[in-house]
């Protein structure tokens, strides 16, 4: 798995690609990894498919009662907490790496990373699953702060399509999407129009 | 062993604080809550609740607040899911409490079958609640009726009614809380399918309703609608005073109308 997101002024940009492996069989090539918690609040899954959709399916739950009860949108910072809680307190148990990423009227759009073990941080863009650690280097040096949706778009899938190059646990296609205040706009990238590189 | 209390039945569980004086009568009449639960009902502030073909609305009676109090903070219909709201008459804490159960209730249920809830299950769930408050020992009933709106997955629409003693029916419009039964004769009278041809015309109908009770007009009138595949939406005041203009100038037509012919 390779996830991503990215955050600009307005919103939100999350990726990823679309393999789910048992062992070296692909057991679905065409994933949504991407899940909507809350109209305008997604999570990227990374681990094992159970848990992250167990997790997700709670903190959803969690998160609508939460909303209708406030008579609000929920903050992107209440679902990354909800999401910690539950990491940590089970983190022995469970095996998720997720990235919740949204939009919310009190500080916009946000990215913030629930790894293995249960930390949480917010950061101007993130990456996780199996296929990050190949793309550091690429991510670290072409991030730019101030990027508009249209570049952080193509950034995102220079990234993910150059981890799904060299990672075997990810592959497919790529899966996008933008979120900001006047909802969310999704797309998919596959097969010849993956981003091409000298090396490929 | 007769518990302390006054109560009168029999039953070795009872401990005497008076809910089961309805199991004496229930085999005669249909189930009769003690007086005083139903009164709270009577004299709480006036709802109506209204099913148009594409819409459909709540009204309630908004109580005057005092000088030195926040508006805002007194809210008589609240959302219960995305797609499902309600109103209601009676002990407002009781309904807090009512409320809350309603939308853990409706999350619950979109978490296990993955669907959100029909507007008769969470109504069946709300009057199951109040139900089981009567027939318990050590606890008093639900002091509250409630009009639950909303629409199912179809896309159909529905009005229900439950009440203390937690039986629901289905209606077209009803009315409950202070009198009750002037704004729902008003509504046997005018509810047709032209009074509710259009989503506006639905709406109007409802103020109608309750300007029949609701002194001082729009001001004291708080309304709420739900369209089909739309969230809850509370009219604003300005909403409001535009449509009870409406009205009185379609009253003031109706009038004139009448003059003339007279003459």
């Amino acid at each position: 798995t390779t996830i991503m997101a990215v955050e600009f002024d307005g919103g939100v940009v999350i990726g990823a690609d679309s393999r789910t492996t048992t062992g070296s069989y692909i057991a679905n090539r065409v994933t949504d990894k991407l899940t909507p918690i809350h109209d305008l609040i997604f999570c990227c899954r990374s681990g094992s498919a159970a848990d992250t959709q167990a997790i997700a399916d709670a903190v959803a739950y969690q998160l609508g009662f939460h909303s209708i009860e406030l008579d609000e949108l929920p903050l992107v910072q209440t679902a990354a907490n909800l999401f910690k809680d539950m990491c940590y307190k089970y983190r022995e148990e469970l095996m998720a790496g997720i990235i919740v990423a949204g939009w919310d009227k009190r500080k916009g759009g946000q990215v913030y990373t629930v790894p293995m073990g249960g930390m949480m941080v917010r950061q101007p863009f993130s990456i996780g699953g199996s296929g990050s650690t190949y793309i550091y280097g690429y991510v670290d040096s072409s991030y730019k702060p101030g990027m508009t949706k249209e570049q952080c778009l193509d950034f995102t899938a220079n990234a993910l399509a150059l981890a799904m190059d060299r990672d075997g646990s990810s592959g497919g296609v790529i899966r996008l999407a933008a979120v900001s205040e006047k909802g969310v706009e999704r797309s998919i990238i596959s097969g010849h129009q993956l981003p091409k590189f000298q090396s490929s | 062993m007769r518990a302390a209390g006054g109560c009168v039945c029999a039953r070795a569980y009872c401990r005497g604080l008076g809910s089961c004086a309805s199991v004496l009568l229930a085999h005669v009449i249909v189930r009769v809550l003690p007086a005083h639960v139903f009164v709270r009902v009577r004299v709480a502030g006036a709802c109506v609740g209204i099913r148009g073909k594409d819409i459909v609305v709540l009204g309630v009676e908004k109580k005057s607040v005092a000088k030195l109090q926040e508006e805002r903070t007194v809210r008589k219909i609240c959302a219960l899911d995305d797609h499902v709201c309600m109103a209601f008459a009676g002990l407002t804490a009781d309904a807090r409490i009512v409320i809350n159960r309603a939308r853990v209730e409706c999350q619950s249920h979109k978490l296990t079958v993955e669907d959100p809830v029909t507007v008769e299950y969470i109504t069946r769930y709300i009057a199951t609640l109040k139900q089981r408050y009567t027939q318990s020992n050590g606890r008093r009933p639900f002091g509250i009726s409630a009009l639950i709106v909303g629409f199912d997955y179809d896309g159909t629409p529905r009005l229900y009614q439950t009440d203390p003693s937690g039986t629901y029916q289905a209606w077209k419009a009803n009315a409950i809380g202070r009198s009750a039964k002037t704004v729902r004769e008003f509504l046997e009278k005018n509810y047709t399918d032209e009074a509710i041809a259009t989503d506006n015309d639905t709406i109007k109908l409802a103020i109608k309703a309750l300007l029949e009770v609701v002194q001082s007009g729009g001001k004291n009138i708080e309304l709420a609608i739900i369209r089909r595949n739309q969230p809850l939406k509370l009219l604003d005041a300005k909403e409001i005073e535009h449509l009870v203009a409406e009205i009185e100038k379609e009253k003031e037509e109706e009038t004139e109308k009448k003059k003339q012919k007279k003459t």
